[in-house]
């Protein structure tokens, strides 16, 4: 995901640190033991150069050069490190030499053209040698050289290398272990917040880490936790806002539509009203023409009293409708809710039988009168019990509840059907106006809304619990003083 | 940055490791050579006057003592000196019969045997505390009881070289007239082959005593008594002529009067004189043969001397 991790950074640094040091340690040891030999084996040499000088000396000046020679002989024998030894007179030849038979004329050359101090390093066939030559009394006799070899010190350096370097490799093992472990440690609360971080990207703003430490991660953590409540916070108060607002917004879109409504009832309200009156009056000077012709007339007068009680209940709807349009509705008296059950399921009680429906009422306890508008508030009964008779097409049982719920100081009236139920999508709209599950032509989509709106006028509440097949239970609860419920 | 990093890092380490390999190797090979053995370069130089020393004292001081007055005759004669040296006063005696040194300083007794035998002849001698005289010293350790050479009978003693005058001919000539040999008067001796060895042997009582060089006990006496200081004379001989520098028979006369006048003129310059009191020695001069007579004698006692007692 990252091209270089924070573990392997602090794993490289390690390495590179270690690999430094090691680097560093190996060279500068390498250089103070080579140099501390290196020291060593010029004084070895030169103490040998010395001690053949002590005796070579006497035996130079006695001329005893066969004595002379077992000398030089006997220095190379006893000692490895030594690679040749031989002598020069002061006036440049040799005395004695260690070499087999042949003298090699161009190390006479070589030291002679030597650098003043006495240790000359040559390069030979048989490896490094370091030529260190010593004078004989004072030079005056000539100079003794002894050749000693570089491999001694080099097989020394050598192992010390291999060790050194062995020793720095056991400590970038354990330096990786250990960066590993640190780089662990460290980049794990990371890791956390950059998975909270994602979530929160996400859109899961609740992210919560644990702080284990109290170090800089630790500070971190905590504010990353601070910032994602804080994040959490605001984002509730956004949706609440919202919601508020879309609240506010629908509420005005309803009013907006309940004023079209008002002044469209009004309109067709008037309009009809004035050829209802006609009708009505048409109906009346028939009734009293047929009287009159028929003083104990038959049928005649019976029918044209029910055409007569039809077009009242039109006119009483076109009134409602003006009523409706006329908001806010103040015209309300004490009434008793019981009565006006009684006489709405009175009026309707050809209907549930023509319908084959059986209703029940419930009477928890005794209603105390409220103030309402009892033409409307029956309204609402008789548009919740045609709505449920709709849903019963082949019969079934109204159940009608009733009761004071004192806590509230309201009385509650449920109207329950065993019908086909509404659906959850529709159970959201049904107090929509125009919205409609019946067919075409039977339902205006303006009875709920009316409903609705009517037990809001008093301060009330209307709420609907349904499942399909399992009928529905419309709830209204109804202040007693009139006071707006809460919900 | 980060290039700047990494090159200081790469050229401390560079620098770092380098180090070690800065020095510079002479290639050459040690496996071929000319062919040529060692040559023992100090025989047959030509240019060279070669003037032998008699081992009175130890190669090494004989040289360092003597390389200043080489040097100056070298200087006076216009030709340079070789030193030779050997072991033994029979090695250098070797040298003025074979003819391969031009003059020695030798022991008096090499002169008396030499003289008798190949003819060397006297050059020169020095004179020391005044006269071309010396003597032979008894020497025994400072502590010891020891106060007569009788006294030594059964001890431990050290001669020089067989051929030595006061180192060896003048204690076994004592112990001639007193009939005895060294075999017979000594528990056990032994031959230094120089004076300085011997006095040394006393000091660090390797042996009970010793004969030595009187010139070269009152030389270390005086410059460095280190050893003299352990010791004490206890015995003196009658004086002796001194050793003196000698010429082969088959010399060059033209080359003897040379040398002899260079040896005779040193004291007489400056810095010769310097060479000369830094050896004791006041001056060279012209000695006669008789004064080597008393050794003669002693030698000739000594050669034809068969104890009468039993050994």
């Amino acid at each position: 995901m990252l091209k270089y991790g924070l573990r392997i950074k602090i794993i490289a640094c390690f390495f590179g640190l270690i690999l430094l040091m090691g680097i560093l340690i190996t060279a500068m040891v390498r250089q103070k033991i080579s140099t501390a030999l290196r020291e060593q084996y010029i004084n070895k040499g030169k103490n040998l150069a010395v001690s053949i000088n002590a005796q070579g000396e006497h035996l130079i000046l006695v001329d005893d050069m066969i004595a002379l020679q077992g000398l030089v002989d006997e220095i190379k024998l006893k000692d490895n490190d030594v690679s040749y030894a031989f002598l020069v007179g002061n006036d440049g030849k040799v005395l004695a030499h260690t070499f087999d038979r042949k003298f090699p004329d161009k190390l006479l050359a070589v030291c002679a053209a030597g650098p003043d101090n006495n240790v000359i390093l040559l390069d030979t066939e048989l490896g490094m040698i370091r030529d260190i030559s010593v004078p004989i009394l004072n030079g005056k006799l000539g100079i003794t050289h002894i050749g000693i070899s570089e491999h001694g010190i080099q097989v020394a350096i050598s192992s010390v290398t291999f060790i050194i370097i062995a020793i720095v490799l056991a400590v970038m093992i354990a330096g990786a272990i250990t960066a590993f472990s640190i780089g662990t440690l460290i980049t794990r609360p990371l890791r956390q917040l950059t998975t909270a971080a994602q979530e929160i990207s996400m859109g899961d703003f609740n992210q919560q880490i644990s702080i284990k430490s109290k170090d800089e991660v630790g500070t971190l953590t905590a504010a990353f936790n601070r910032m994602s409540k804080s994040l959490e916070e605001q984002r509730e108060k956004i949706i609440a806002l919202g919601n508020e607002q879309s609240q506010l917004q629908a509420q005005m879109f309803q009013q907006e539509k309940m004023s079209v409504i008002g002044q469209l009832s009004a309109t067709i309200a008037h309009e009809l009203n004035t050829p209802l009156n006609t009708i009505l009056l048409q109906a009346q000077l028939l009734k009293e023409e047929l009287e009159e012709k028929s003083p104990k007339g038959e049928n005649g007068p019976g029918d044209i009293k029910m055409l007569e009680t039809e077009i009242a209940r039109c006119k009483l709807i076109v009134q409602n409708l003006l009523d409706f349009s006329r908001q806010p509705f103040n015209e309300k008296e004490p009434a008793d809710m019981e009565l006006l059950l009684e006489k709405t399921l009175q009026i309707m009680k050809n209907e549930f039988a023509l319908r084959k429906i059986i209703v029940s009422r419930v009477i928890v306890n005794k209603l105390p009168e409220i103030s309402a508008n009892v033409n409307h508030l029956q309204q609402v009964f008789l548009n919740l019990l045609n709505n449920a008779m709709d849903a019963m097409p082949d019969g079934g049982n109204i159940t009608i509840t009733s009761g004071y719920i004192e806590d509230d100081n309201a009385i509650q009236i449920a109207i329950k059907d065993t019908g086909t139920g509404i659906t959850k999508e529709d159970l959201k709209r049904i107090f929509d106006y125009f919205f409609t599950t019946k067919e075409p032509g039977k339902g205006t989509g303006l009875g709920l809304p009316i409903c609705k709106q009517i037990v809001n006028d008093h301060g009330g509440t209307i709420d609907v619990q349904s499942e399909p097949d399992k009928g529905s239970i419309f709830i209204i609860k109804l202040p007693v003083n009139g006071e707006r419920l809460n919900g | 940055m980060r290039t700047a990093g990494i090159s200081f890092i790469l050229a401390l380490l560079i620098s770092v490791t380098g180090c070690g390999q800065s020095e510079d190797a002479v290639k050459i090979s040690l496996l071929t050579g000319s062919g040529k053995t060692a040559e023992y370069a100090r025989t047959g130089n030509n240019e060279k006057i070669r003037i032998a020393i008699g081992a009175m004292i130890s190669p090494r001081k004989t040289f360092v003592l003597y390389e200043n007055l080489f040097n100056f005759i070298g200087k006076e004669l216009g030709q340079p000196i070789e030193l030779i040296q050997r072991n033994t006063y029979t090695e250098v005696n070797y040298l003025l019969k074979e003819n391969k040194v031009d003059a020695a300083f030798i022991c008096s007794l090499p002169y008396v045997e030499g003289s008798k035998d190949f003819g060397i002849e006297l050059l020169v001698a020095p004179v020391c505390f005044g006269k071309p005289e010396y003597f032979s010293y008894i020497i025994v350790h400072k502590n010891s009881p020891i106060d007569s050479f009788e006294g030594l009978r059964g001890k431990t003693f050290a001669f020089t070289d067989t051929m030595s005058n006061t180192g060896a001919l003048f204690p076994i000539y004592s112990l001639a007239r007193m009939d005895e040999t060294p075999m017979s008067f000594f528990r056990e001796y032994i031959y230094t082959y120089s004076h300085d060895n011997s006095i040394k042997s006393v000091a660090d009582r390797i042996v009970d005593g010793a004969a030595v060089d009187s010139l070269i006990w009152e030389y270390e006496n005086r410059n460095n008594p280190v050893y003299t200081s352990s010791t004490k004379i206890i015995c003196k001989s009658e004086p002796f002529g001194i050793p003196p520098v000698v010429v082969p028979a088959g010399i060059d006369p033209v080359l003897k009067e040379k040398l002899k006048t260079v040896f005779l003129g040193i004291h007489e310059k400056e810095e010769g004189r310097k060479i000369l009191s830094m050896l004791m020695i006041d001056k060279f001069v012209e000695i006669d043969d008789s004064r080597y007579d008393s050794i003669r004698t002693m030698y000739d006692f000594t050669a034809s001397f068969k104890p009468r007692k039993k050994q």
